[in-house]
């Protein structure tokens, strides 16, 4: 029997209320459909207006879906509500685009690692400070971290850091927007190869959205391209990129380096 | 004290100093006044309506009391007047503006339709007309103009958190997990704390004068507690020919109230400043 | 003789803490009709670098050349006065360069009245002839509207044209892409190679990103910590880069792997900005990193118009 996908999305229609008087707007996302198999990383592309941040954001909960099903491990995501549902996000860790904005900028590194901790009830002791020790470790920061903000730390730093606190509650999905958008390409090689091992080493499913088809080309198992609000390709990465079935996906490969390379 | 310089400049400084001396005659007024039983208001009819002398630095007023003793005695008044103002609109205010900008909806809406009743009305007036309803008295004065000045800080709240609420960190905690309790403590009140404290600060000024501005109508303190407004009324009836009666308290109150503004803008700049410096 | 001739540029801000040395050793010529990229990292300098030879840098920095000179002038006295005149900027984000409560016609209005005495009728039609030259395809509709009203795309093409309207021939482009969709970035990069075909302009890019450099420059120069590295035609620089840098951030990115293989991440980071750096300033993080590389400056190696600063022999690669 095959193992229930990570995440099961069916149909799903998002649409942004219009004014009082103005005509049904066109949805945000025109009944996407895909599924993330456990362990696998799921790469969403897709440029400004194509509904990518809306389907993250919904799958997030922090859009209401207009039609469809959710169904993230099994379970009826859409469903849950209030304190289930703050429970329920135990099983995402989130990752945004620029890291100074989503750490607080006031806590240390060991107060923002410990905050989803405290919030899943755990208690503070010696246990707790270990999980974040390990957390650092894994995460290639060294220890001295605890006591430091966010501000004082490069791009690449605290992005390892935002890893790190997504990871404190041992979620099996990661979503990620954009993690690497906002950094050198030296830096982003460092955290994709760190996401890689992360992924290897605690059997994480990844859902990463991104406009670079490059980047998402490189990690990614699936691969899902989105335009104005349909799902233009769903298929594994190899197939997507070796055979696209679009013109626009075709002309977003090509843009770059293929024809200065050999 | 080099520090204190760098950090408020020297307006800001000066201006703290003013504030402390004023809290320090406050505290210390049956000491350091000249002529305590005068000040506490025992009348003096002898020496009535002295201009300022030798023996009677601020001259004395129609009872013949030591205006200058008088003035430090009303400074514990007015100085806790303003205070206590500033306090309880904030206790009102800060809750009433923070759950109406974190949870919005209709509590936002019932909230701030609420509080549009208060803004409503011209606020000294509701002032005069609260304090004619309690009656005269140190209580009654503080409530009936706190009672108009708690929707400038329900304002100021909800602005501050609507901001906050859309910051990506605090969306971060929310996806982590984090109850609203938590969140609202944990980031929404420190940071909103910091910019209604120097609204606070500056707010003391114009609150001490609304509460002089009560006692001036006799709706304040009653004598012969000593206020500074309740001076500059009594004054009246001697102004312009025996001016330091009603002129004394006048130009304390201006100092107290501009030693405030300036504190309080040297705060807001210093938070901005120390925000920079750590950038 | 190159239209825009750098030699050993350096420029150094002070600051509370010491000085920060944004910009410590740049060198590169851009002859005329050549789009020029200048690639680094952040922090390399390259911005700071597009902003000294616009005369724009911060209050109290120091400028200091070997030879600093636009069109045979000196740019260190002059690059106010060229600034405007032949020099022209586009930078990363359009929206920020255009004032949001002004109509477009009124924006290139402006800039064409300040470089040309022109009634109001030409003048309009000259905006609109700019527009059209960027490629918008209404160029009236455009002028009526606001900045908010345009696409990220359409904007980049206003500035564009006011850059154009200004009768600048060099033009600083720096990040041009960097805030729009790739595909719209790739429409405003073959955009400037059709004006510096049929205008004759010049263009320096500022970019961190090779796809930009592959997709429209014709040279291209390295930046790293403050130091041009390499430099030459695009090709030479991408398909046999010289500089253990430049083969390092060539090789970090994503389609340099096979699909699923961990990436040739660099070690290490970048030196801070404030301090002195002895020899070349790669060598902490570099693979092949010798003795003498920490010491000395390293020479300068290679052939024809590609060379870079190493002290590995040519062929060791």
């Amino acid at each position: 029997m095959t193992p229930v996908p990570m995440l099961d999305v069916d149909r799903l229609v998002i649409r942004y209320r219009a004014g009082l008087f103005a005509a049904r707007p066109k949805p945000a996302v025109n009944g996407a459909s895909f599924r993330l198999e456990r362990g696998e990383t799921l790469g969403i592309v897709g440029e400004s207006g194509s509904g990518k941040t809306s389907l993250l954001r919904a799958i997030l909960r922090l859009l209401p879906v207009e039609s469809g099903a959710i169904r993230l491990d099994g379970q009826d995501w859409l469903a849950l509500k209030g304190d289930a549902l703050r429970k329920a996000r135990q099983k995402i860790g989130v990752v945004s685009q620029n890291p100074f904005l989503s750490l607080s900028p006031r806590l240390t590194i060991e107060e923002i690692l410990a905050e989803p901790m405290l919030a899943a009830g755990q208690q503070r002791g010696p246990a707790m400070r270990e999980k974040i020790a390990a957390l650092l470790s894994d995460c290639g920061l060294p220890a001295d971290f605890l006591t430091r903000r966010a501000r004082e730390l490069s791009g690449g730093q605290a992005q390892r850091v935002a890893i790190a606190r997504a990871l404190a509650l041992e979620p099996g999905l990661l979503i990620l927007d954009e993690p690497t958008s906002a950094l050198d390409v030296s830096v982003q090689a460092q955290i994709l190869n760190l996401l890689s091992d992360l992924k290897a080493s605690r059997g994480l499913s990844m859902l990463f959205v991104t406009h670079n088809l490059k980047v998402v080309a490189h990690i990614s198992d699936s691969l899902l391209v989105m335009r104005r609000g349909d799902v233009i390709e769903f298929g594994r990465t190899e197939d997507v990129i070796g055979a696209p079935a679009e013109a626009y996906t075709r002309e977003l490969l090509s843009f770059g380096r293929h024809d200065a390379f050999s | 004290m080099k520090k204190l310089v760098q950090r408020l400049g020297w307006p800001g400084t000066i201006a703290l100093a003013v504030v402390v001396l004023f809290a320090a005659a406050a505290i210390l007024a049956p000491w350091i006044a000249p002529y305590p039983a005068q000040g506490a208001g025992a009348p003096n009819v002898a020496a009535k309506l002295q201009p300022p002398s030798a023996a009677y630095w601020l001259g004395t007023d129609h009872l013949g009391r030591d205006i200058l003793s008088r003035i430090l005695y009303a400074t514990r008044v007015s100085l806790t007047n303003g205070v206590l103002i500033v306090a309880f609109s904030l206790l009102i205010g800060l809750p009433v503006g923070l759950a109406a900008g974190y949870f919005g909806g209709w509590i936002d809406e019932a909230l701030m339709r609420g509080t549009d009743v208060f803004l409503a009305f011209p606020a000294l007036l509701l002032a005069v007309l609260m304090a004619a309803a309690l009656g005269p008295g140190f209580l009654n004065s503080i409530i009936a103009v706190a009672v108009t000045w708690w929707p400038w800080y329900a304002r100021l709240a909800r602005a501050e958190v609507l901001v906050l609420r859309g910051q990506p960190y605090v969306e971060a905690a929310r996806l982590a997990g984090v109850s609203h309790p938590r969140i609202i403590v944990r980031h929404i009140l420190p940071a909103t704390g910091r910019p209604l404290t120097v609204q606070a600060a500056l707010d003391v000024g114009p609150a001490l004068l609304t509460a002089a501005a009560l006692s001036f109508l006799g709706l304040g303190v009653l004598p012969p507690t000593a206020d500074w407004g309740q001076m500059v009324d009594a004054g009246r009836k001697f102004f312009p020919a025996r001016w330091w009666y009603s002129a004394m308290p006048g130009m304390t109150i201006f100092l107290v109230a501009l030693a405030f503004s300036v504190l309080g803008d040297a705060l807001r700049d210093r938070k901005g400043g120390a925000a920079r410096a750590s950038a | 003789m190159p239209l825009l001739d750098v030699r050993n540029l350096s420029v150094s801000i002070p600051t509370p803490d010491g000085d920060v040395h944004a910009v410590r050793s740049v060198s590169l010529q851009i002859e005329r009709g050549e789009i020029h990229g200048v690639i680094g990292e952040s922090g390399c300098g390259k911005t700071m670098t597009g902003m000294a030879t616009l005369g724009l840098v911060p209050k109290g920095a120091r400028i200091a050349a070997d030879r600093f000179h636009f069109d045979g002038e000196d740019l260190g006295a002059n690059a106010a006065r060229l600034r405007g005149r032949r020099i022209g900027l586009i930078s990363q984000d359009p929206a920020a360069a255009l004032n949001p409560v002004l109509s477009i016609a009124r924006q290139l209005d402006d800039v064409i009245r300040t470089h040309r005495d022109m009634p109001r009728q030409a003048r309009r039609a000259e905006a609109a002839s700019l527009l059209a030259a960027t490629g918008l395809p209404d160029p009236e509709r455009v002028l009526k509207s606001y900045p908010h009203q345009l696409s990220g795309g359409m904007q980049q093409r206003v500035v564009i044209a006011q850059a154009l309207a200004t009768g600048a021939d060099f033009l600083i482009a720096d990040e041009p892409t960097t805030a729009l969709d790739v595909s719209v970035g790739a429409q405003v990069l073959a955009l400037l190679r059709r004006l510096v075909t049929e205008r004759g302009l010049t263009v320096l890019m500022i970019t961190h990103d090779m796809d930009v450099i592959a997709e429209a420059c014709d040279r291209a120069t390295v930046l790293y910590a403050g130091r041009s590295v390499e430099t030459g035609p695009v090709g030479a620089v991408l398909r046999s880069p010289g500089h253990p840098y430049t083969r390092a951030l060539l090789s970090a990115l994503p389609d340099a792997a096979p699909h699923g293989a961990r990436l040739a991440a660099i070690d290490g980071s970048i030196p801070p900005p404030r301090s002195a750096i002895t020899g070349c300033a790669f060598a902490p993080r570099c693979p092949q990193a010798m003795a003498v590389c920490s010491a000395a400056v390293p020479p300068e190696r290679g052939r024809d118009t590609h060379r870079w600063l190493c002290h590995l022999p040519e062929d060791a690669a």
